[in-house]
């Protein structure tokens, strides 16, 4: 029963994924919001149905250390403080660009995309030196390789900061054992500092 | 103190980076923005052209049919109509009437009207379609549209008529109402049958009225395709209008 389950939510998620493509290859349609859409519910779909039988890395070393995990709020909470504070960042910067140059950047491109650049570097530059950010400082949370259990590489903080842009990455803190899928992929945990 | 200077250097980087990229960041964006707005612009020009398309399109579409033989051009309310052979002419009464044609031995008749409105606005293809259409099916329902039809066709000297059939129907992108009537004519104190197919259709402020009259049931097959023929070839359209000519000849 429950394999016929798993096997009904990753054929749910293909038909999502496959459609998302189609538009984009096939079609060559410019609606991106529905696509991406499209491509992480396809994707919040077929996870779990394949996660329940295996644990990624950032799982095992988390259960084999017997590591306490954050709860999803304290990281939450940490999210939309320095999600702010890009935005404060990122405002300033668009604000001296219109003094500058006389041109609203935000006009010329989609602000989604103009963020990005901020977003990624935000994250990269206080993870990679001090293995944290603004946010989670605030909850005394720190960002541990799970392959090394040390420091992680600066791979690894590449990997999450650029997995970080996929919308999908907020559902994964709303499960038992919050994990992010930044987390996931980059085989690392955040953790309470000793 | 080695971490807050890299941080401070990899920030500076940044704005540098970003300081660097912004023109050309903003040439691109506005290269890319003019060429949309020039697309938007040669799309709203290519719609306004396309309204001139139609006129030319429908003026062409006039042109070939002015060309066909035995078709009668009306001038003054801007119609034509294909009228089988041999039939005689000649001119009703009325203020906006009418020309009628006749074939004195099968006794046919094809007699055309054309009345104002007074809607007080002028009636484009589009309106008139629908409103062909609304009438097609108020008739069903409401009864006292056809004593209204019935009224006319005893006015024009028929006797009992009776409403029936009626159906809209299209030719060259017009829909006209198509009304058959049953009726009688006394000639010599006989009643004879008449069956009468009437085809209604507006254009800007008038009503356009095609009328066949047919004295006699028998071949009325022949008839029928004749109505066709006719039909087929009514176009009602502004270019429809005496051939200029031009009085001052240039001498080379």
């Amino acid at each position: 029963m429950k394999t016929i389950k798993n096997l009904f939510f990753i054929i749910i998620g293909s038909i999502m994924i496959i459609f998302s493509l189609k538009l984009l290859i096939i079609d060559g349609s410019n609606e991106y919001a529905k696509i991406i859409g499209g491509i992480c519910f396809g994707m919040v779909f077929i996870y779990p149905s394949l996660k329940r039988d295996s644990k990624t890395t950032s799982e095992i070393f988390v259960e084999k250390e017997d590591l306490e995990i954050p709860n999803w709020w304290k990281r939450l909470i940490g999210f939309i403080i320095d999600y702010i504070i890009i935005l404060i960042i990122y405002s300033i910067t668009l604000y001296l660009i219109l003094q500058v140059y006389e041109v609203r950047l935000n006009k010329l491109f989609n602000s989604n995309l103009i963020i990005i650049p901020f977003y990624v570097f935000y994250y990269f530059i206080q993870e990679y030196i001090f293995n944290t950010s603004i946010g989670k400082s605030i909850f005394k949370l720190r960002v541990v390789s799970a392959i090394k259990g040390d420091k992680p590489t600066l791979t690894q903080i590449i990997i999450r900061s650029f997995t970080r842009l996929l919308p999908i990455d907020l559902f994964f803190f709303f499960t038992k054992r919050p994990i992010g899928l930044h987390d996931i992929v980059s085989k690392t945990v955040v953790l309470i500092k000793d | 103190m080695k971490k807050v200077l890299v941080v401070l250097m990899s920030v500076f980087g940044f704005f540098l980076l970003i300081y660097l990229t912004v023109p050309y960041l903003i040439n691109y964006g506005l290269q890319k923005k003019t060429n949309n707005q020039n697309q938007n612009n040669e799309l709203k020009e290519i719609l306004k052209n396309l309204t001139e398309f139609e006129e030319i399109l429908e003026k062409t579409q006039v042109i070939e049919f002015l060309n066909k033989d035995n078709l009668y051009e009306n001038y003054s309310h801007n119609y034509t109509i294909k009228i089988p052979e041999n039939f005689k002419q000649n001119n009703g009464v009325g203020k906006y009437s009418s020309t009628q044609f006749y074939n004195e031995d099968l006794g046919y008749v094809v007699a055309i009207n054309v009345g104002k409105t007074n809607l007080g606005y002028s009636i484009d293809r589009y309106k008139n379609n629908d409103i062909i259409k609304k009438l097609s099916d108020e008739i069903i329902n409401d009864k006292t549209l056809a004593k209204i039809f019935e009224e006319t066709i005893i006015e024009r000297g028929f006797n009992n008529p009776k409403l029936v059939g009626n159906k809209a129907v299209n030719y060259n992108n017009r829909m006209f109402l198509k009304l058959n009537f049953e009726a009688n004519r006394i000639v010599n104190s006989e009643e004879n049958p008449v069956l009468i197919a009437m085809f209604m259709t507006y254009y800007k402020d008038f009503a356009y009225i095609f009328q066949f009259v047919s004295y006699q049931k028998e071949s009325l097959e022949k008839w029928n395709m004749e109505i066709q023929k006719s039909m087929s070839n009514v176009i009602i359209s502004k270019y429809i209008i005496k051939k200029q000519t031009n009085p001052n000849p240039k001498v080379h």
